[in-house]
């Protein structure tokens, strides 16, 4: 047993939104009487970019996409002193708002941007012991205002006329698929709806598969990196599937990789769905559809 | 030799005794079992019954004389006792072996029962489908082979890195490794090896282990190869989900979760609902549909712990869908399978929706043409009706899902489906086994319609004759509807090629002619039957079918004149022919005999018919038979002689007896049952004649008793040999048969003498061999009593023998003889016996007074005691008080009871002194019982006063 610093939220989903009172404790375990040079707490909200060192075009940008501190608040919970043996419990409130002339945005890991709050709880010690450090990430929702207007089924129509980087379509087999998404902007927190049916399909199916991307951009206006990077892929159908069967399409949104579509001055996040068919061959034909994630108030 | 002590035996007055010391009695108008059922009829109960006078407990070797020559007549087997004889009006009860319903079972059902009903279910598939092909299986955890992870204990560093490393290695999870060539029993054993490891990795907190482990195994469900082993796969799989979804809803639940809303609203709540949907979440990310599916089913019931119950009525729809999404025709219907299991675990309030999942099962085997389906399976080397039946568990289980909450008009619906698929048979068979009986009956031509538009070789007719015969045994359909119905039915079952498929259906239409119709039917049913099988000998491989035949028909028709006026039940019964199952054939027969045989008229042809059967199950034993196996077979076949009355032909029974011993000497049991059958016979002519023979029935009963003393020898059990003796002398006594009432004696005494060592061998635990010795001295001496001395020979010809016989007896089992025949030399020498057998003058009568013979007697007694006493004083010299003191008190038990206490005073003291010594407590109550006794014979007993 020796000396431990630890943080626990409140909440136990550790879900917060602006305005709200982030609270928790600090505990302290020590097995003996010790010593302390004050122990600061502070909360922060960072975006992060990072661009991928192959591109070569936006090496520019790189020296100014440090990370941005959208929220930032510290205090000193306790001033130097000492701890008497076994668990001292600290608790705190913070109140979570951003930083002047800045924006909230949801929590959100991608692979080029990254928006993460943290709860971080140093304590200062003499000097010959290290300063301990603790940190706990929570996560933040925005929700906007959504009033349904984009909210229309997405009908498609997937033959070997509607593909577009086939040159010859006479070569390839028949087939026609059908089906609709029930929405083109779908609420985070429910699974995504809509439904498909193989109408007809002269070569054997080996798998129908929905996958996922964000697509996020990275600076605005002239010199700007987008790249779209697959989120999670689901199979919805396996095998030659049974012809004019409506089959489901149903994803639940994973959370931490996926945010409400967001568009800001530097960066864009947003997501794409790929339907995918592959036939016994390995062939295999994609349809992209824009998505729109949002989280109604 | 110690001191001679002098022993006199007091003087009785039997009859006065009995007014003096029995109990009041009170007459009774309620019968004391009449509250039972069932009563046995057991010899001890019967005994008691008879002997309701008995006399009291103090003279206790008395009564045990008196109660033996009372139950002269009572012993013999063929005694009804009244007690019985109360519960003969009751119908023997008809024990159902097989319900005729197969496997139907009543709703509405509790949970347990449904789940239950799957259990039995997993069993049959497990036995039905099975392999013998090579298999292949993948996983990462598992290791290739079973090798133990031997730790080595080395002292060197550098040899222990390596095993770690080693072991590292083995646990690495990375790596896919796929198993060939494995033999079903070896799959089955890596499953549950996969099975326990996700339990040690969820007992060691590895969750997300567990779940790789669970997507492993759901992933082996996508391959359908070898095809007949699928449904096995499917059971052996879907156990450890199952499984796995109990875990984590225990766990959720022991975190703090409470399923259903209004669970307190704390931290730890909190935190297991946050738990509960990371899991959701987990899942729900699983890339491939058929794992991802298979393990959100198994969580389905984790949902309650976010969402009210109603969320199910929206999940199980969407499964239901995402199912179709399952290209493999196979592979879905067992995953609607698996479904249907967990709705009616967790929703059965949804199950009318399970409608959907039959929907769904129809239109996508419709898409599966015949001829598409055809191609397929001729690489697999399978018959279509084979894989239409691989698909039968399944969707049986969704329709019994299904019918457990819809009435006629879900069968009718199932019914129009099945009319307009290409797979009517299977959907037709899952339907009429779902249903109640009742339901699927009262359109039964509509069914036999569909049947006949089966088309044999995608789901095999016979099954379905089979379904439906079962269906309509335990339904009340219109009886004019039934013979249309055989009519219709026989002739497609009457169409089967094959024996096996043909005598699966008959057999269920067999015990319905037999049901519903008469006689003649069924022997026409027989004859088509016998016509079938005969052929290349077909019956031999359908032996088993046939027994099965037999015990349907013995279950309708009960009676054997019945069975044995067809004139194609021998033939059929001829078609049995290994010898179990002739065995099996002629056991159940008998069995019918003695449970259902009403009429006492005697048919030769039945007795002949049935004493046939008897001797084919007495022919089974022999040497290597087991007990148990010869006690069956006892049962049954003396079970069936107890059948056998000639009323008042008795010599034609005794004939028949005799018979019966040279067909059944295997048997000992049954010559035992001979033995108490033909003395009760012997009794009974006596009661005829009343007690005065003819010369005719004197000749009689002579038979009956020689007949007696030549089948005794033949038994292989002693103590029942020596018991039978001694009943078959009472019976000679009773019918004045003297000199075969003396040579059984006689010869009961030989066999004692030269087979008391061998007692040990029959001796139980309950009853040792001392136990079996005192037990039939204490018999024969009360018979002694009153059997007189052969005139021929000396006086107490025999006694003296049981003497000679006693005195070379072990110690540990002369004493307690010695003690017996105390008690009888003191009742011997009483001038009026205490009782007597009508029409014998026994001893007293015989010598009267004679100073000879009382000079003998005394001799004899006298003898005992002093080497009784001796006996005693041995072994307190040996220390061994524990024995001396038990022995103490049994003597002076005697002599309280017999011996005249005035004269025996030498005796007297030593033991009470002895016992004043040794067991001190027992003093108060023997003072008790010299006091109470003192007002009835005052002197006497005043001597024990004294040395008390």
């Amino acid at each position: 047993m020796s000396f431990s610093l630890d943080v626990r939220l409140s909440k136990p989903n550790k879900t917060y939104r602006q305005g709200e009172l982030v609270s928790g404790t600090i505990s302290v375990n020590t097995p003996s009487d010790c010593k302390h040079d004050g122990i600061g707490l502070s909360l922060e909200g960072t975006i992060s970019l990072q661009l991928d060192n192959k591109n070569i075009l936006l090496d520019t940008f790189s020296s100014s996409l440090k990370p941005v501190q959208i929220a930032l608040a510290s205090f000193e919970m306790v001033k130097p002193g000492r701890f008497p043996a076994g668990t001292t419990e600290i608790p705190f409130e913070v109140k979570l708002q951003p930083l002047n002339g800045k924006v909230l945005y949801e929590t959100y890991h991608g692979v080029y941007i990254t928006i993460q709050y943290m709860i971080k709880v140093e304590m200062k010690r003499s000097v010959l012991n290290r300063d301990l450090l603790k940190g706990i990430e929570f996560v933040v929702e925005v929700p906007e205002s959504y009033d349904g207007s984009n909210d229309k089924p997405k009908v498609f129509n997937i033959t070997p006329e509607s593909l577009r980087n086939v040159a010859e379509t006479g070569r390839l087999p028949k087939f026609c698929i059908k089906g609709q998404l029930d929405s083109t902007a779908f609420v985070i927190t429910k699974p995504m709806t809509g439904e498909l049916t193989v109408e007809r399909c002269d070569i054997t199916i080996k798998s129908i598969e929905l996958q996922l991307c964000r697509v996020e951009t990275c600076g605005a206006g002239e010199g700007f990196a987008k790249e779209a990077t697959e989120i999670q892929n689901i199979q919805i159908g396996e095998g030659d599937v049974c012809r004019n069967f409506p089959i489901p399409i149903h994803m639940v949104f994973p959370r931490l990789f996926t945010c409400p579509t967001l568009t800001t001055n530097s960066f864009k996040i947003g997501f794409e769905l790929n339907l995918i068919v592959i036939f016994e061959d390995d062939h295999l034909v994609m349809e992209t559809f824009d998505i729109q994630l949002v989280r109604p108030k | 030799m110690a001191d001679h002590h002098q022993w006199v035996p007091k003087a009785r007055n039997y009859p006065r005794e009995r007014k003096d010391y029995s109990l009041e009695r009170q007459p009774t108008r309620a019968h004391p079992l009449s509250g039972l059922q069932r009563p046995t009829p057991s010899s001890a109960t019967s005994k008691e019954a008879v002997n309701g006078g008995g006399v009291s407990s103090k003279t206790s070797s008395a009564s045990n004389a008196k109660s033996a020559a009372r139950t002269t007549g009572a012993k013999s087997a063929g005694f009804i006792d009244p007690l019985s004889m109360m519960s003969a009006d009751f119908e023997p009860a008809v024990v159902e072996v097989r319900g005729g319903g197969g496997g139907k079972t009543a709703a509405p059902l509790t949970k347990e029962q449904m789940i239950g009903s799957w259990g039995v279910k997993k069993e049959s598939i497990l036995s039905k489908f099975t392999t013998t092909e090579r298999l292949t299986l993948t996983s990462s955890y598992l290791s290739g082979d079973d090798r133990v992870v031997t730790v080595t204990k080395s002292n060197l560093v550098a040899d222990r890195i390596q095993s770690r490393l080693e072991q590292l290695d083995s646990f690495e999870a990375g790596s896919m490794k796929e198993m060939l060539n494995l033999t079903q029993q070896e799959y089955v054993n890596k499953i549950d090896q996969l099975h326990s490891k996700l339990q040690t990795a969820w007992r060691d907190d590895q969750r997300v282990t567990a779940l790789k482990i669970a997507i492993q195994l759901s992933k082996l469900l996508a391959d359908i190869s070898p095809l007949q082993f699928y449904p096995s796969k499917f059971v052996l799989v879907t156990d450890v989900l199952e499984s796995f979804g109990q875990l984590i809803f225990d766990r959720i639940a022991e975190k703090g979760g409470s399923p259903g809303l209004g669970g307190k609203e704390d931290y730890n709540a909190e935190a297991a609902k946050e738990t509960c949907r990371n899991w959701f979440f987990k899942v729900a990310s699983i890339r491939e549909l058929l794992p991802r599916l298979y393990i959100e089913i198994s969580i389905m019931r984790c949902i309650t712990f976010l969402e009210p119950r109603s969320v199910f009525a929206e999940m199980v729809p969407r499964f239901a869908l995402m199912i179709r999404g399952i290209g493999d025709h196979l592979v879905a219907s067992y995953a609607r399978c698996y479904l249907a299991r967990m709705v009616i675990q967790l929703a059965p309030e949804i199950l009318p929706k399970s409608i959907v999942l039959v929907e769904d099962f129809v239109a996508s085997m419709q898409q599966l043409g015949l001829t598409k389906l055809k191609r397929k399976l001729t690489d697999q080397k399978l018959d279509m009706s084979s894989y239409v039946l691989l698909h039968q568990p399944a969707l049986e289980w969704i329709t019994d899902c299904y019918a457990k909450q819809s009435g006629v008009e879900g069968l009718e619906r199932l019914l129009r489906m099945a009319e307009d698929s290409n797979y009517t048979g299977l959907l037709l068979n899952c339907v009429m086994t779902s249903f109640k009986a009742d339901l699927v009956s009262r359109s039964p031509m509509k069914i036999c319609a569909l049947i006949q538009k089966n088309s044999e070789d995608v789901f095999p007719t016979y099954i379905l004759c089979r379904t439906l015969g079962l269906c309509l045994m335990n339904a009340d359909t219109d009886p004019k509807e039934r013979k249309k119905i055989m009519n219709e039915i026989w002739s497609l079952v009457a169409d089967q090629g094959n024996p096996q498929s043909y005598i699966s259906a008959a057999e269920i239409w067999v015990e319905f002619a037999a049901k519903f119709f008469t006689v003649k039917e069924v022997n026409r049913v027989l004859g088509d039957i016998i016509s079938h099988l005969l052929p290349d000998r077909a019956y031999e491989s359908c032996s088993a079918v046939l027994l099965q035949i037999l015990e349907r028909l013995i279950k309708h028709l009960r009676s054997f004149s019945l069975l044995l006026s067809m004139d194609k039940f021998m033939p059929f019964i001829d078609m049995l022919q290994k010898e179990e199952q002739r065995l099996e054939a002629a056991k159940l027969l008998l069995d019918a005999y003695t449970k259902y045989h009403q009429d006492s008229a005697i048919d030769p042809v039945i007795i002949n018919g049935v004493l046939f059967a008897s001797k084919i199950v007495h022919d089974s034993i022999s040497s290597l038979s087991s007990e148990d196996e010869k006690r069956s077979a006892s049962v049954l076949v003396c079970g069936f002689l107890r059948r056998i009355e000639f009323g008042s032909d008795f010599e034609r029974q005794l004939n028949f007896y005799a018979d019966c011993r040279g067909a059944f000497s295997n048997l000992d049991d049954v010559a035992e049952f001979l033995v108490h059958a033909v003395n009760n016979l012997a009794m009974s002519a006596r009661a005829i004649q009343r007690g005065h023979h003819t010369r005719k029935t004197a000749a009689f009963v002579r038979a009956c008793v020689a007949f007696s003393f030549i089948t005794i020898p033949s038994l292989y059990d002693i103590p029942a040999q020596l018991a039978l003796y001694l009943e078959s002398a009472e019976v000679a006594l009773a019918n004045q048969c003297l000199g075969q009432a003396d040579a059984l004696i006689k010869a009961a005494i030989q066999l004692f003498n030269a087979s008391k060592e061998e007692l040990e061998v029959f001796a139980t635990k309950m009853k040792p061999a001392g136990k079996i010795a005192a037990e039939f001295a204490s018999n024969l001496l009360a018979l002694m009593l009153v059997v007189p001395d052969p005139p021929e020979q000396g006086i107490l010809y025999l006694v003296r023998g049981i003497l000679n016989t006693i005195q070379s007896c072990d110690e540990l089992v002369k004493r307690p003889l010695q003690m017996q025949l105390l008690a009888y030399a003191s009742a011997a020498r009483q001038e009026d016996y205490a009782y007597h057998v009508e029409g014998i003058d026994s001893n007293d009568r015989l010598y009267g007074p004679d100073p000879d013979f009382l000079q003998e007697l005394d001799n004899i007694a006298s003898t005992c005691l002093s080497e009784l006493l001796a006996a005693v004083a041995v072994l307190h010299n040996a220390k061994q008080n524990a024995q001396a003191i038990k022995m103490a008190h049994e003597l002076l038990d005697i002599v309280l009871a017999h011996g005249d206490l005035t004269k025996c005073q030498s005796a007297l003291a030593i033991l009470v002194g002895f016992v004043k010594t040794y067991d001190p407590k027992t003093v108060a109550s023997l003072r008790k019982l010299a006091e109470s006794r003192r007002r009835t014979d005052g002197t006497a007993w005043e001597c024990l006063l004294e040395l008390l």
